[in-house]
């Protein structure tokens, strides 16, 4: 028998729960950036850097940037920082500070006017606007707008020039290193800008995955699309990893977690069966109550736009979004330019915003006791789930065990880990319904879930407890044959919990107790 | 540590050709920081005030802009109750060939013509876009109190 034998359906058929997507190396994404590059390229007939320079300035999007580039072709150039602007007849000049000082005259030593030096040797660099510095400065200049800053327009260090660095000169100013981490920070851009594309949010992972199917923020009410960017992470580790052999260590590696997260959101995990919308919802409920959410609360707002937690520690209140370049106002969190023309309303907010928190205080602690109904069996499906460490490794051991006390050999026992990984995928599931049932709304649909998530959760505590169960040798058929009936059983339940919950959300099925987006408003009880 | 040439240099013209109505001195133990006064510009509700302000270059200056912040109470729709300043090249219009004495000047330019627009005052602002000629009476009421 081998491992096969517990697949429940061909891996052919997709499931109503499962969603295409492709996962692209950090390669792939430049050989993309690359085509767009090109084609621009060819309409326009300038040279790549001139290219790509338009096409992050317009982020990526090359309907409107042929469309504004057929129009105003110089203006947009300047605008891409890719050309210096024709010298205007008369200049406003709103600060009296504009001395030309930087330029001392042109003698014939030159003296740097960003560091002061007038070493003989320094060799002035500049851009097309002839603003020159000493290549020290450049260096240092560029890379603190790459690394301390993350960006990767890099403007002419001189006051009020818009000139970007192409990427030749930021090639030839910084060290490879550097040099990597921009063409790590075009990348970024690059899928940032496209709806269809999201970067693998594991740390130090390079790779991406595109999922056209969840772009859109419509897609997110019927569909859950979680991905994964096809690397793997570290194994569980195992503490007898010592007295293993090749075949051994090699399946361990294999066991690497993959690096599963949510196109959708930013959950960097599987939340399956609910949508982003309620998941999020939850989450921020459960976080309430904890010390670093409590300070985030407190200390930070999300961009109204990206969605970024932004921290103000300092400045006024005009804020301006470091990843989307969002304006808008700190205090009442509207756009920026409305606040310029109309008189803002800031003053205002506090107070209506005072009462609806007076409001929902009193709600949530009419609510709390419903609240720790659904929050403990969250957490204890969340916290066994922790444990899964230990059970794998208990079983990594039980597995050995068997192979000395019985004729099985090493591929025989795999039912046991097949077993764990299953109970472990199971709590995930389980962790989440408890999430959608918390917000679902009284009726016949929700009876059916928890019916359905009863039914998988009494299967995945029969498994649990089968696999804690002492090993004698001559029991092990008979638990081998339990364990491996129930592992089939305890996957079919969760296929059903699944796919039923996803073919809902396909059909509108489910009716929230709250107002999620995408969704209809809730009924008045 | 040592200072930097371009600091150096700065302080040294910053000291040697003051810019009209600006003082910037280093402190002994800290060349980085500065203790600095400006006057109220001629025409403006803070005329005749000497307004005490604290400067800090940070490590990464001239990469990063320097750190400014009233000292002196100030009735600006600018500047708020800690002294700090709403500027564009203070934040993210900073150039590395700005100086302390572009920056200053630039702040100076700012008494002059308030920019109720942009408020980091909200209260000031809203007072100057209603009854301009009553927050400038209150802005000169606050110049004669403190700044003098």
């Amino acid at each position: 028998m081998d491992m096969d034998d517990f697949k429940v359906a061909p891996k052919t058929a997709r499931k109503a729960y499962e969603l295409e997507y492709d996962s692209l190396s950090q390669a792939a994404i430049e050989k993309l950036m690359e085509q767009d590059v090109e084609h621009i390229r060819g309409i326009f007939g300038v040279d790549a850097s001139t290219a790509s320079l338009l096409l992050r300035h317009l982020a990526w999007n090359k309907e409107r940037l042929i469309e504004q580039y057929m129009d105003h072709a110089t203006k947009m150039l300047v605008a891409a920082g890719v050309s210096i602007p024709e010298p205007e007849p008369a200049r406003p000049s709103r600060r009296p500070a504009r001395k030309p000082a930087a330029k001392s005259p042109k003698s014939e030593t030159f003296v740097c006017p960003i560091c002061f030096d007038d070493a003989p040797d320094l060799a002035p660099l500049a851009l097309d606007c002839t603003h020159a510095a000493c290549s020290g400065c450049w260096a240092a200049y560029i890379t603190s707008k790459i690394r301390d800053e993350a960006e990767h327009a890099c403007r002419c260090m001189a006051e009020g020039c818009a000139l970007v660095a192409p990427d030749a000169f930021v090639r030839a100013a910084v060290d490879p290193e550097t040099y990597v981490r921009f063409q790590g920070l075009l990348v970024r851009h690059f899928v940032a800008c496209t709806p269809a594309l999201k970067f693998c949010p594991y740390p130090a992972c390079t790779n991406t995955v595109a999922c056209p199917a969840a772009a859109s923020k419509a897609s997110l009410a019927s569909v859950v699309p979680i991905v994964s960017c096809g690397a793997r992470g570290i194994a569980a580790p195992s503490p007898s990893s010592a007295g293993m052999s090749q075949s051994q260590e090699l399946a361990r590696q294999a066991t690497g977690k993959e690096h599963k997260f949510c196109f959708g959101c930013i959950i960097d995990s599987d939340h399956r069966p609910v949508v982003c919308g309620v998941a999020l919802l939850w989450l921020k409920k459960c976080r309430d109550d904890s010390e670093t959410a409590n300070w985030i609360k407190s200390n930070t707002k999300e961009c109204g736009k990206c969605m970024s937690t932004i921290e103000k520690n300092g400045g006024c209140n005009h804020m301006t979004c470091k990843k989307c370049k969002h304006e808008f106002c700190w205090v009442c969190m509207g756009p920026w330019s409305e606040h310029g023309t109309a008189w803002y309303s800031c003053n205002r907010y506090d107070e209506k915003g005072g009462v609806d928190a007076r409001d929902s205080q009193s709600k949530s602690r009419a609510s709390l006791e419903r609240y720790l109904h659904y929050y403990n069996r969250w957490a204890n499906h969340e916290q066994s789930a922790k444990l899964a460490l230990d059970l794998f490794a208990k079983t990594e051991k039980k597995m050995e065990e068997m192979q000395v006390t019985s004729a099985l050999t090493w591929i025989e026992v795999q039912f046991m880990k097949k077993a764990v990984e299953e109970v472990d995928k199971c709590r995930m599931t389980l962790k989440w319904t408890y999430a959608m049932a918390y917000y679902l709304a009284k009726g016949n649909q929700k009876d059916l879930f928890e019916d359905n998530q009863r039914d998988l959760e009494r299967a995945v505590e029969d498994l649990s407890e089968l696999l804690e169960s002492p090993i004698e040798p001559e029991n092990i058929p008979t638990l081998r044959q339990k364990v491996t009936d129930k592992t089939v059983y305890v996957q079919k339940r969760n296929t059903i919990v699944l796919e039923d919950t996803a073919d809902g959300f396909l059909e509108g099925r489910w009716k929230w107790n709250v107002p999620v987006d995408g969704f209809d408003q809730p009924e008045n009880e | 540590m040592s200072l930097p040439k371009r600091i150096i240099k700065e302080t040294e013209r910053l000291v040697a050709d003051p810019a009209p109505g600006i003082t910037a001195a280093p402190h002994d133990d800290n060349l980085r920081y500065f203790d600095v006064t400006i006057q109220g510009p001629d025409g403006s509700p803070f005329q005749q005030g000497i307004f005490k302000l604290e400067l800090f270059l940070p490590e990464e200056y001239p990469m990063a802009p320097p750190k400014v912040r009233f000292l002196t109470k100030i009735y600006h729709p600018n500047i708020d109750k800690l002294g700090r300043i709403c500027l564009d090249i203070l934040k993210d219009k900073w150039s590395p060939a700005l100086q302390i004495r572009t920056v200053l000047l630039s702040v100076q330019a700012l008494l002059s013509a308030p920019n109720p627009d942009d408020p980091l005052a909200p209260d000031v602002a809203k007072h100057y876009k209603e009854d301009e000629q009553g927050a400038q009476r209150v802005s000169r009421e606050w110049t004669q109190q403190y700044a003098s």
